[in-house]
C-alpha cells in the first residue's frame, strides 16, 4: 500500500514540478501547480503515516523511508511557497523519491538504541530543517534565474529574494534545534554530548556555515543573488553533511541508518 | 623612544577592541571553525575515532573556540547590552553556557563501569568493577553509589540479534535501560549499557553430592563467543559458548591444564561426565553492565542549548 502511494507521489511530484516552473512564464498555472503541490503533499502524508503504522516507527529506517519522510516534508513546505520557487521543491522531492524507490522498502524493527521520543523529535527536526534549506537553495536557484530575466527589464526584488533570509532563519534555528536534540539522545545513550562523530563535525561545519551566511545576511545586507549564490553554495555542504555519511567506515559513526545504500556504496570492500 | 613604543602600543590597545568585537572577524573565524571541521571531517574518513578525539583536542581547535567566545562577548559589550534584541543576547550568550559546559565536562566527567548480576547488589566490590575513566584536574572522588540488580529483561527480534528491549529493574523501583539514564544526584547518570549471561555451574562427585556451585560472570554473549569458569577448588577449566541467543545450550569444553578431558554440547541442566566427576549449567541468569556518568558539565550544556533555542524562536517571533 504505502509503495503504491509512494508512486503516485513520485507522479504528482514531477507534474507539480513541471507546472511550477511552467508558472514562472504564465501565472495562470500557478495556482493549478499549487493544487497539484497540496495533491502530492497529501498523498505523501498518507503514504508516510501508512508506512508509520505498518514498521511500528517512525518512517527513518533505510533510504526508502529516509525518502519518504524528507520528501513529505519538502512537499509541506512547497505548499506554503507564494513565489515562482514553487516548481523547484516538487522537483527536488520527486527526485529524492525516485532515487529512495531504488532501494528495498521492507519494514526493519529499529533497535534499542533508535527507539526514543528524542529520536523521533531529532528527525523531525531534521527533516523539517533540510526542507526548509532545501527549500531555500531552490529559492536561491529560482532567483538566480528569475534575476538574470529581471536583469533584462526591470530589477525590483521578487518575491523569492524576499523569502530566502526567512527561509535561511527558520532553517537555522530547525537546524540548530536538531542538533541539540542530537547531542541529548547522544549523552542519555553514550554518556557524551559530544564525540566529534563524523556527523557531528559536518553538522557543527553546516552550521557554522548557516550561521556565517545569517551573519552576513543581517550585519553585512547581503541580499538578492549574492546570497543566493551562497545559499545555494552552503546546500551542498548540507547534503554532504547527510548523505556522505554513508561513505564512512562504519567504526567512525552510529549514524548509518541508510543500511542498503551503506552497502551500495561500499560493495564488497572493507576498510 | 619609550615613550614612541608606549604610544604605539596603547594606540594599538585602542583599537583591537572594535576589531575583536567586529562582524567581519566573526565571519572569519565562523568560516575558519566550519574549515577545520571539514578538515576533521576528512580524518573521521581515515582513521580511527580516537585520533580524531585527539586532533579535535589540538591547542589550534581551543584557540579558535576563545577567539569566537571573545568576538561574541566583545561584540555584545561594544553594541551595548541594552540595545540588543533580547533573543540576540539569549542565543549569544547561551554560547558561553555551552562553552562552559563542554569545558567543566572535560576538567571534571568521570565514567565508571560495573558489572551486576541478577539479584546481585552493587557494593564497589573490585571484582564488579571493570572499568573506571582517568583522574581529571577538577574530578575529586568517585560517586558513592549502592543499588541492587532486581531484574534484567532482554528482549530480541525474531530471533535475531537485534535487540528490542534491554531493561534493568533496580531496588526501590528504580529502572534504567540503555538509552533511558537514571539521574542518581546531581548530574550523576547510570545507564544499562551491556549485557551478558551468568550460569550457576555446578560440579557433582559420581554420587550426586555437590562439591562446587558458583554463579559466572560470562562474556559468551552474542552466540559464538568463548569464555571460561575457573573452579575455586579444582584444577578444571570450563570453557563455554553459548550455541543460541537464548542461552539453553551451550558448546562446553573441560581442560585440566592443556588437557582436554571432555567436550560436548549440553543442554540447560544435562550433565557431562569427566574424571569421575559431573559438571553442569544449573542455572541462568542475566547481567548488566553499568556505566556510572559524572558530568557536571552536562546540564550547563543541556541548559544553554534550550536558552540558545529560545533566543532564536524569539528573535524570529519578533521578526515576524
Amino acid at each position: 500500500m504505502p509503495e503504491k502511494l509512494f508512486v503516485a507521489v513520485i507522479v504528482f511530484s514531477l507534474i507539480s514540478g513541471a507546472l511550477g516552473i511552467a508558472s514562472w512564464r504564465r501565472d495562470s498555472l500557478r495556482a493549478m501547480a499549487r493544487a497539484s503541490t497540496a495533491l502530492a503533499f497529501v498523498l505523501a502524508l498518507a503514504a508516510w503515516l501508512v508506512r508509520w503504522k505498518t514498521a511500528g516507527h517512525l518512517p527513518l529506517f533505510g533510504t526508502w523511508e529516509s525518502a519518504l519522510s524528507l520528501a513529505v516534508f519538502i512537499l509541506a513546505i512547497a505548499m506554503f511557497m507564494r513565489t515562482a520557487a514553487l516548481g523547484v521543491a516538487p522537483l527536488v522531492a520527486a527526485i529524492i523519491l525516485v532515487h529512495g524507490a531504488l532501494y528495498d522498502s521492507t519494514a526493519y524493527a529499529l533497535t534499542i538504541s533508535e527507539r526514543s521520543l528524542v529520536v523521533d523529535v531529532h528527525s523531525i527536526l531534521a527533516w523539517a530543517a533540510f526542507a526548509l534549506l532545501t527549500a531555500n537553495a531552490g529559492i536561491a536557484i529560482a532567483v538566480m534565474l528569475q534575476r538574470r530575466r529581471a536583469e533584462q527589464e526591470n530589477a525590483e526584488p521578487t518575491a523569492g529574494e524576499r523569502s530566502l533570509g526567512r527561509t535561511l532563519s527558520i532553517g537555522f534555528l530547525l537546524y540548530t534545534s536538531m542538533i541539540a536534540t542530537g547531542a541529548l539522545y547522544k549523552f542519555m545513550l553514550f554518556g557524551v554530548a559530544w564525540s566529534f562523530d563524523p556527523i557531528e563535525t559536518l553538522a557543527l561545519a553546516s552550521w557554522l556555515a548557516y550561521g556565517t551566511l545569517l551573519h552576513l545576511h543581517l550585519m553585512g545586507n547581503w541580499n538578492g543573488v549574492k546570497l543566493a549564490r551562497w545559499c545555494a553554495g552552503v546546500f551542498i555542504l548540507l547534503v554532504l553533511s547527510y548523505r556522505a555519511i554513508v561513505f564512512f567506515p562504519p567504526v567512525s559513526t552510529y549514524h548509518i541508518f541508510d543500511i542498503n545504500l551503506r552497502i551500495h556504496v561500499a560493495g564488497g570492500v572493507s576498510r | 623612544m619609550l615613550d614612541n613604543a608606549l604610544f604605539r602600543i596603547r594606540s594599538a590597545g585602542v583599537d583591537v577592541w572594535p576589531l575583536l568585537g567586529s562582524w567581519q572577524l566573526s565571519i572569519v573565524l565562523m568560516v575558519t571553525t566550519a574549515f577545520w571541521y571539514v578538515l576533521l571531517a576528512v580524518f573521521a574518513f581515515l582513521s580511527p575515532p580516537h585520533v580524531v578525539q585527539s586532533i579535535a583536542g589540538l591547542a589550534m581547535f581551543w584557540i579558535l573556540y576563545a577567539l569566537l567566545l571573545v568576538n561574541t562577548a566583545v561584540c555584545l559589550v561594544v553594541r551595548g547590552l541594552k540595545g540588543l534584541a533580547i533573543g540576540t543576547l539569549l542565543f549569544h550568550g547561551s554560547l558561553f553556557l555551552v562553552a562552559a559546559g563542554f569545558v567543566l565536562t572535560v576538567a571534571s566527567r568521570y565514567e565508571a563501569t560495573y558489572r551486576v548480576a541478577e539479584g546481585e547488589e552493587f557494593t564497589g566490590n573490585e571484582a564488579q568493577i571493570v572499568s573506571t575513566s582517568a583522574p581529571r584536574v577538577l574530578m575529586t572522588t568517585a560517586p558513592s553509589i549502592r543499588f541492587k540488580v532486581e531484574k534484567i529483561v532482554p528482549e530480541l527480534w525474531r530471533d535475531q540479534l537485534l535487540f528490542t528491549r534491554l531493561e534493568a529493574t533496580l531496588d526501590g523501583g528504580r529502572s534504567t535501560r540503555i538509552n533511558r539514564p537514571l539521574v542518581l544526584g546531581m548530574a550523576t547518570f547510570l545507564r544499562l549499557s551491556g549485557f551478558g549471561y551468568t550460569p550457576r555451574y555446578e560440579i557433582l562427585d559420581a554420587r550426586g553430592n555437590l562439591l562446587e556451585s558458583e554463579f559466572a560472570k560470562l562474556t559468551i554473549f552474542p552466540p559464538g563467543r568463548r569464555d571460561f569458569i575457573a573452579s575455586a577448588n579444582f584444577p578444571f577449566r570450563f570453557y563455554v559458548t553459548a550455541g543460541d541467543l537464548s542461552a539453553t545450550m551451550f558448546d562446553v569444553k573441560i581442560y585440566r591444564g592443556r588437557l582436554l578431558l571432555a567436550e560436548r554440547v549440553v543442554r540447560r541442566t544435562e550433565p557431562l561426565e569427566f574424571e569421575g566427576l559431573v559438571f553442569r549449567i544449573a542455572d541462568m541468569r542475566y547481567w548488566g553492565e553499568f556505566t556510572l556518568v559524572r558530568d557536571a558539565g552536562a546540564p550547563l550544556i543541556l541548559l544553554g542549548a534550550i536558552i540558545g533555542i529560545a533566543g532564536l524562536c524569539l528573535k524570529l517571533w519578533r521578526r515576524a
